[in-house]
């Protein structure tokens, strides 16, 4: 299965304890553009700041000389055919600190993630993260963005990594979900999401205590939908468990999601596929 | 569409289309549960409330922590202490006034949205909210929508969770939201404790820059007294325009509505009242006359022609009291009643009548 992990020869391989995150090329590039190209650089796409936030906290972390793990990123292609010298020019014209890149089918992606000993996957489609889920790969959704971004290529700050995690997957209790009526297949997606999250709470709960609780380069948010505030503070009290202490939370209890989303601004958000998430909310 | 939200507040969420799904997911979740709980209202349809922690509950102490000796003490008091209960702060009494009236509207109409809808909105640390929900749940108060904002602004997510009206002890925070078209007020305490009534919601508002907009009191401080009431006479048909906290007074309107239409307006558990410098005599017609253009009702008009406020609001005794005057607010503290500031319109550019010099900073 190594034989479709390519090497990015411009960037410095990590060591084996960094925290691997494996993201979905659709969203950091825009492979649908309609202008047409002579370059063989493709346009940024809407979650490319997700790569910018992810380098900040690893330049933070390595001037703090603290020899802890950095993250590690591979850029995954389901399907490419022609485009794949693009996706490893592109990365390199704009200079990203992707160490792998892996070009592979939407039948073995979960393999050929397997592995990499990867720690999340993150994509812009719900139905890969589900796939990824089901088989044994932590994953979650990553979210277009919408502040504005700063013009050129001087990005003097980038935005936190926003890290958004289920108040519902990690405080309802299973007894509940069954009360509620969902399914057996629901409540596997459910304890799947779990456990994926428990794992990544517990690798970035170690970087999040490097920084103080303001003006971090990486943020934790909490979001409950259904549950009740007693379940929300549970998730809270889970967060800590695993290590993890989360910066904001917010209890909707029935309350829309979308404009709350659209002020949170997450980049990786936790899927828990309770209800129908046909698509990440459009933020515009 | 319902008078209970502002007509712009609306608008602007009309493009939300997740908004009915997210509401049709999270109703068949509770009622498939066998919790005896009530559900909470569905925004669109509520009067929400927002209060901050620190009005909810009396944080002097913590504050204190935080202000000499930074954030990390500040939460890391807070965890260490999140299983003693916080003591209740200035919103306290309202907001277990608000849960009264709630109770009084379940009975009337069991499957009315209407309701009110009490969020905490802070920009504290999600680490304090175990201690936030621990004390909740000590009170038994109604709150089940929360955010915490993790020292980010609270304003854009006022917005987002469908605010009526907002209340903070930071007046930079409240100056910011009635900027952004949110009914708000800065709280203060008051010196003594009055004993407030526990079955009935007894809200009193200022009138001119609180309920109206500030043109009339421009003309007060730019050109006096006498050249106030020949205009308020001349143009006494003519509406005033509408101050930061109109739209929550309609709120309030509609929810008192409902009990006069179930044959409850003698026993109705809201009512309203104007406390307002004005004169019946020479000035008062005007207010009067705009809030029937408005349809809106007041149920008790006070014109002190000028006298303090302070004794009649300790007559009156309201769960709170809004003006836009600084000077009546600390009046009202020094009787026993709960004030909360609205700082609006040319009254902030004075104290006591005289204009106060701007360098330009705030503290």
């Amino acid at each position: 299965m190594e034989s479709n992990i390519i090497i990015n020869t411009d960037v410095v391989q990590m060591s084996a304890s960094a925290i691997v995150i494996a993201v979905s090329c659709h969203g950091i590039f825009d492979l649908n553009s309609d202008t047409p190209t002579e370059s063989d650089t493709l346009p940024k796409g809407v979650a490319f700041s997700f790569i910018k936030a992810i380098q900040a906290i690893n330049e933070k972390l390595a001037a703090k000389n603290s020899h802890d793990p950095l993250f590690d990123l591979i850029l995954v292609a389901n399907d490419l055919q022609g485009n794949q010298s693009k996706v490893v020019s592109s990365t390199k014209h704009y200079g990203l600190q992707i160490s792998r890149f892996c070009f592979c089918t939407s039948e073995d992606f979960t393999q050929s993630l397997q592995a990499t000993n990867v720690n999340l996957y993150l994509s812009m489609e719900t139905s890969d993260v589900g796939k990824a889920l089901q088989e044994g790969v932590p994953a979650a959704l990553l979210c277009p963005q919408t502040r504005p971004q700063l013009e050129g290529d001087e990005e003097q700050v980038a935005s936190p990594l926003t890290v958004l995690l289920s108040g519902d997957v990690m405080g309802l209790p299973e007894e509940k979900l069954l009360e509620a009526g969902f399914s057996q297949p629901q409540l596997q997606i459910f304890r799947a999401a779990k456990a994926s999250m428990a794992d990544f709470a517990a690798v970035i709960g170690e970087m999040r205590r490097h920084f103080g609780r303001e003006d971090s380069p990486l943020r934790v948010t909490l979001m409950s939908v259904l549950g009740s505030r007693d379940e929300w503070a549970s998730a809270l009290l889970t967060a800590r468990g695993w290590g993890l202490e989360v910066d904001e939370a917010y209890c909707l209890a029935g309350a829309s999601r979308e404009p709350v989303l659209k002020c949170i601004q997450p980049h990786i958000l936790c899927y828990d596929g309770l209800y129908n998430v046909t698509e990440v909310p459009a933020l515009s | 569409m319902s008078e209970i939200k502002p007509a712009d507040m609306v608008a602007d969420s009309a493009i939300d289309p997740g908004e009915e799904k997210d509401w049709a997911a999270a109703k068949a979740f509770f009622d498939n549960l066998k919790t005896k709980t009530p559900r909470p209202p569905k925004p669109r349809y509520a009067v929400t409330i927002a209060v901050s922690s620190r009005t909810l509950f009396n944080m002097t102490e913590e504050r204190k922590i935080y202000e000499e000796e930074g954030v990390e003490k500040y939460v890391g008091h807070q965890v260490e202490h999140e299983n003693e209960p916080l003591k209740p702060g200035v919103a306290f009494p309202f907001v277990k006034a608000l849960m009264t009236v709630n109770a009084r509207l379940r009975q009337l109409y069991p499957d009315s949205e209407e309701l009110f809808d009490i969020v905490l909105m802070t920009n504290n640390h999600a680490q304090v909210g175990v201690r936030l929900i621990n004390s909740i749940n000590h009170y038994d108060l109604t709150i089940e929508r929360f955010c915490m904002t993790g020292g980010q602004s609270p304003i854009g997510y006022l917005k987002a969770y469908m605010t009526n009206l907002y209340l903070s002890k930071d007046s930079e925070k409240v100056q910011e939201a009635i900027e952004e078209g949110i009914a708000a007020a800065t709280m203060f305490g008051a010196d003594i404790q009055n004993q407030l009534c526990d079955n009935q919601l007894r809200v009193a508002f200022d009138g001119d820059a609180v309920l109206f907009s500030d043109e009339s009191e421009i003309i007060v401080k730019k050109h006096g007294l006498d050249t106030f009431f020949e205009h308020e006479k001349e143009f006494e048909n003519k509406p005033l325009a509408q101050g930061p906290l109109k739209c929550f007074l309609e709120a309030l309107g509609k929810l008192q509505r409902k009990f006069y239409a179930k044959n409850e307006r003698l026993n109705c558990p809201i009512r309203t009242f104007l406390v307002t410098a004005r004169s019946a005599a020479s000035s008062g017609a005007r207010v009067l006359k705009t809030l029937r253009s408005w349809g809106l009702e007041i149920d008790e008009a006070l014109f002190l022609a000028g006298a303090p406020k302070g004794p009649l609001l300790q007559k009156i005794k309201p769960h709170i009291f809004f003006d836009d005057q600084m000077f009546h607010i600390e009046g009202a503290k020094e009787l026993g009643t709960i004030a909360a500031h609205v700082p609006y319109g040319i009254g902030q550019k004075y104290h006591k009548g005289k204009l106060i010099e701007q360098p330009g900073g705030k503290k």
